[in-house]
């Protein structure tokens, strides 16, 4: 194992095994990438790190490396999850647009800023009273999370998916999610069955909760760790780009009654089937599972005209 | 102020919500220009697989600050161009073997899907079409033409994108090309006779002819499977991969 001098920004935090990405943390001008090993928990240099989540954090678009055996993703230090600064070293400036950041994450999510408004970046600014600079760095990593898109010398805008799009974007999502499936129960291991049975209890709990914030960041981890196995590292790429495309849809999508218990009921077939190693029937109930996310919000009152595709 | 120019937009990453305007003549943003320039030097090997990109060198050759340099890169980086390795700099992307195999196998997937879509809601036009470019894969075999065979391959699947219609599909299948283009694999697929690309090409139209989705997509996949390996086999990376650090 590399021995790095690297700096994080909550001690005491654990290495927990999450999405096949690995860690770019800054400290002042030292910036170091941790390897695809650093998926379990792991100490370098006497301080243990929070990987992120692709949920919450996922890579930031352009950042992507290809490492010898796996893809490396480099993301900017997670944001506090508690939106207040975490004791323990300010990493300078960039502290402060990963505040504002989670903020604007906040309301695009509560619709506060709803799909499709441009974000008027100047008085953004001056009301979180910040300059111009950590405004853009918070904007642009909203867009590499696929919540905003900048274009240039228009603006900032929150990302809209029009019907056209959920029904474009859905069928492909079944198609490459259940071959991953497929190919992942075909070589999972025993020691790869807790990690899924924990996730899977996990999202028991939040649908008895109702929480959706929580429901989607466990269900996009289950199935991180699930397509991990597969091995096919283009494959899983392909398909977290396009995860991330529909991120905020399907926040909105679960708030439909029944959704939850519907999509739980689902996960357990598919949880049923990885553990009798079925990977025809995994790759079955995963496909039908996205066919019937993409038709149930293709109903869904989408803001946008249906004819403006997303992908042109 | 630079003049508003009609470009069309040269593989745009994927970019939800991006307005799809006919003729759109915003102006292109600088490192889009800038990145357009550097595609063009990666496909034509002038900047080879596994090659440092001086930053410095090449914004000063263009004539551009560091900024839209970056932003260039991290453009190219997001479509699997380039990467960037803190403390080392941009490297031009080295593909693997491994990275060719799971691209095809990707490739496959979409392409037969996009190919079974396509079957089903082809109009008799569409179909003439493909019969029209089929026939000229056949000529150019006899001629044994390889620069033409592959400028009509590409035409025949963008035809059968084209009548799928599913923008999300085609859009993730161009950038899956680019990133084969990156290995030259038209030039290594030499080692393939035309003769076997052909027969492979005869089974996917036999099954267009007959209106047989669900051929169409089984043989369309194994011709992409098989294009994959031979085009992994005959692939050896220029450099030798460097453990990641």
């Amino acid at each position: 194992m590399r021995q790095r001098r690297v700096t994080g920004r909550e001690k005491g935090d654990v290495l927990g095994p999450s999405a096949p990405v690995a860690l770019e943390v800054r400290s002042g001008t030292a910036r170091t990438t941790a390897g695809p090993a650093w998926r379990d928990r792991r100490y370098v240099a006497n301080r243990t790190f929070q990987v992120p989540n692709l949920t919450e954090f996922p890579h930031t678009r352009g950042l992507l490396y290809f490492a010898d055996e796996g893809i490396l993703a480099s993301m900017g230090s997670p944001p506090s999850r508690t939106g207040a600064s975490p004791p323990g070293e300010r990493l300078d400036s960039k502290g402060l647009y990963q505040e504002v950041a989670q903020r604007l994450r906040e309301r695009i999510f509560s619709h506060e800023l709803a799909p499709g408004t441009w974000i008027d970046e100047k008085a953004l600014a001056q009301a979180f009273g910040i300059s111009r600079t950590p405004m853009r760095e918070a904007l642009k990593e909203l867009a590499g999370e696929g919540l905003v898109i900048l274009t240039p010398r228009r603006g900032c805008k929150v990302v809209q998916l029009s019907t056209r799009d959920i029904e474009e974007v859905f069928p492909v999502l079944a198609l490459l999610e259940s071959q991953c499936a497929f190919e992942a129960t075909g070589k999972i291991r025993p020691k790869d069955l807790p990690r899924l049975k924990t996730l899977h209890e996990t999202l028991e709990i939040h649908t008895a909760n109702k929480d959706r914030g929580g429901w989607l960041k466990t269900d996009n981890d289950f199935h991180s760790v699930l397509y991990e196995i597969s091995g096919n590292r283009w494959l899983l790429r392909v398909i977290n780009d396009l995860r991330r495309v529909v991120l905020l849809a399907r926040y909105y999508f679960l708030v439909e009654d029944g959704r939850l218990e519907q999509s739980l009921e689902e996960h357990r077939q598919i949880m049923a089937a990885i553990c009798r190693q079925d990977a025809a029937a995994v790759r079955q109930y995963v496909y039908s599972h996205l066919i019937s996310c993409g038709k149930a919000m293709a109903e869904l009152p989408l803001p946008a005209p249906p004819e403006e595709s997303a992908f042109e | 102020m630079c003049p508003a120019q009609a470009t069309k937009r040269q593989s745009a990453p994927l970019r939800p919500g991006a307005p799809a305007v006919e003729g759109n003549i915003a102006a292109k943003a600088l490192y889009e220009e800038v990145a357009g320039r550097l595609r063009q030097s990666i496909f034509s090997q002038d900047l080879a697989p596994g090659d440092r990109i001086d930053e410095q060198a090449l914004a000063q050759a263009y004539g551009i600050s560091r900024t839209p340099l970056r932003e260039a890169l991290k453009l190219l980086a997001s479509e699997g161009l380039v990467v960037l390795k803190p403390r080392h700099g941009c490297y031009v992307v080295q593909v693997s073997r491994r990275d060719v195999e799971e691209v095809f196998s990707v490739l496959a997937l979409l392409e037969s899907q996009c190919a079974y879509e396509a079957v089903e809601k082809a109009k008799p036009e569409d179909f003439q079409r493909l019969e029209i470019l089929h026939r000229k894969l056949e000529l150019c075999t006899r001629k044994k033409d390889r620069a033409e065979w592959f400028e009509i391959n590409q035409d025949f699947h963008r035809a059968l994108h084209e009548v799928s219609g599913n923008h999300c599909m085609i859009h993730l299948i161009g950038n899956l090309w680019k990133v084969m283009k990156l290995v030259r694999f038209h030039s290594l697929v030499q080692g393939r006779q035309l003769e076997q690309c052909l027969e492979e090409h005869s089974r996917i139209m036999a099954a267009i002819r007959l209106r047989d989705p669900a051929a169409v997509k089984q043989s369309m996949a194994a011709h992409l499977l098989s294009c994959g390996s031979a085009t992994s086999e005959g692939y050896l990376p220029r450099h030798p991969m460097e453990n990641a650090e």
